[in-house]
């Protein structure tokens, strides 16, 4: 795997230089083109599907406020995916809170978060015993993902489910590429020794 | 390098996001050594763990949601939107008031209605008309002048002084704080000049008259007043206008007036409502409050006593009055009149 230095040209420039004049129109293919991402970046984040398309939306509607004062230096989906995993941290920090005020230990990872993902249906193929067994696997890596604190949980969603470049990742969490390397470095450590804890109730 | 070294670069080396260097590094030692092998293994058997979550598909009604809300935003975006909001909410709070006292009963509202609203004491607008220099503390400053003054002026002036503290009492005819004092020391002026005059003629005026006031005070009774204005002098009003104003706040919070209980017997009583509003708004009467009964009318009011005789009289015509013969002249700057108005029954 080699990272993708070069800049890349922007195939959303034209939509989003549309968008500055105030016009909806372009915002709604943007929408379209980008909405799955976002939602599949949030929801890993956050590990609650219902949570991640309402974060989808507000940060969807503030980049839709805050598109003057974007100004190209990045990709477009970079500036908007940044502001999807800034409010996918404030919404943690929320249902943290609330988790905590409605009581229960607050490290404790909620049961069954990924239920939401089982009850998806699967892409139309009839169901295997071995898609079964995979989603099993699937339950188990986001249970260990969620446990994972939230540093962690954002670089392992963006670095390896996404397969966004150092570069990338480093604008979208405002770090340096070095910062970028280390941190996924710690967090795939902490991630496989999660596994390693949990392979034996698998 | 070791290999703990090595653990560290294989997760950049299996993104290719090491240098040339350090690559070939990691290679070279991955060649000799099994558990750094063995570890790069176990990365990226994780990293395929994490890479083989499935994505999931966004409902299929979010891309018009998400529009909605933009539209939404586009049209009255927040910063309108918040001040819109919040206009209407004191809208409503306002139509609600104004329902509210629409269903009281109608008589009330009908004396409500009536043209020149009841006057109601003002907290001054403007600070008092400032006529010379402020005394370094006004109660030396007058009690300079009184020492300076010959005895039988000197004997007047604590007359004066006495009349001034009762008038400052009164504050419910007084709009704003500078023709009240006017008006009281106006007051003490015509005291001094034993040319008594009546109360309601005494009308707030200009600043004009206030330096009229402190000649009265240090200077013999009959003396012209602006021949008679000194240093001291001009001081003097300045620092008694203070004093009187802060006299006259604490007065209005703790004073409690005198009841002057009295009873109308009228044919009518919802006219005998209006009538009596009028008179009392005439007379200049404050706090002026209703409340009604089924065969009974009451208002409440508070105004000067030497204004009293004159409503008195007014009330006659409207039907017999009983308890308006055996008023009391009240030492009080201000009394409560309550009137109740019964129905006469014939």
């Amino acid at each position: 795997m080699i990272v993708d230095l070069r800049p890349v040209p922007d195939e959303d420039a034209g939509l989003v230089s549309l968008c500055k004049g105030g016009a909806t129109g372009p915002f709604e293919t943007l929408v379209k083109r980008h909405q799955k991402k976002m939602l599949n970046i949030v929801y890993r984040m956050i590990g609650d599907y219902e949570e991640a398309c309402d974060v989808v939306q507000e940060a969807f509607v503030s980049a839709y406020k805050g598109i003057n004062g974007f100004e190209g230096k990045s990709r477009f989906s970079t500036w908007l995916y940044s502001i999807a995993i800034n409010q996918a941290r404030n919404r943690l920090k929320q249902m943290k809170a609330r988790r905590q005020f409605e009581a229960g230990s607050i490290d404790e990872p909620v049961p069954g978060r990924d239920r939401l993902i089982r009850l998806e249906p699967a892409s139309g193929d009839p169901p295997a015993s071995d898609t079964v067994e995979r989603k099993e696997i699937q339950s188990k890596v986001q249970e260990c993902i969620n446990t994972l604190e939230h540093g962690y949980r954002e670089i392992l969603v963006l670095r390896d489910m996404q397969g966004f470049s150092y570069d990338e990742i480093g604008s979208m969490l405002g770090l340096l590429e070095g910062t970028v390397r280390s941190r996924l470095f710690r967090a795939r450590e902490a991630f496989m020794k999660k596994m390693k804890s949990h392979l034996g109730d698998l | 390098m070791d290999c703990r070294d090595i653990k560290e670069l294989l997760s950049a080396y299996i993104d290719g996001a090491l240098s040339q260097e350090e690559r070939a590094q990691v290679e070279e030692h991955l060649k000799t050594c099994k558990e750094c092998s063995e570890s790069l293994a176990a990365l990226k058997e994780a990293v395929s763990q994490i890479k083989g979550l499935e994505e999931v598909e966004p409902p299929p009604l979010l891309a018009k949601r998400i529009m909605k809300a933009i539209k939404k935003e586009a049209r009255y975006p927040l910063r309108i939107r918040i001040p819109l909001q919040a206009a209407a909410m004191i809208a409503i709070a306002f139509t609600s008031i104004y329902l509210y006292k629409s269903f009281q009963p109608s008589s009330v509202r009908e004396a409500k209605e009536l043209p020149g609203e009841y006057a109601t004491p003002q907290a001054p607008s403007q600070p008092p008309i400032v006529v010379g220099k402020a005394g370094p503390t006004p109660e030396k400053e007058e009690a300079v002048a009184l020492r300076n003054a010959p005895a039988p002026a000197k004997q007047e002036a604590k007359i004066a002084d006495k009349r001034i503290q009762v008038s400052r009492a009164a504050p419910a005819k007084l709009k704003a704080a500078a023709p009240s004092v006017t008006r009281e020391e106006r007051m003490a002026d015509a005291v001094m000049k034993k040319e008594p005059r009546p109360m309601a003629a005494a009308q707030p005026k200009t600043a004009a008259p206030l330096v009229a006031e402190a000649p009265a005070i240090q200077a013999p009774p009959a003396a012209a007043p602006a021949a008679e204005v000194g240093i001291m002098e001009e001081k003097a009003p300045q620092a008694k206008k203070e004093s009187a104003g802060a006299m006259r706040m604490k007065a209005e919070s703790i004073y409690k007036p005198t009841d002057i209980r009295v009873t109308i017997y009228a044919k009518n009583l919802d006219a005998t409502v209006r009538e009596v509003a009028k008179i009392l708004n005439q007379a200049g009467a404050t706090m002026v409050k209703y409340e009604s009964f089924e065969y009974k009318k009451i208002s409440i009011s508070v105004l000067p006593p030497q204004d009293l005789p004159k409503v008195l009289e007014k009330l006659k015509p409207l039907g017999e009055v009983k308890g308006a013969e055996s008023i009391p002249a009240p030492k009080e700057p201000l009394v409560r009149l309550i009137i109740e108005m019964v129905e006469q029954k014939h």
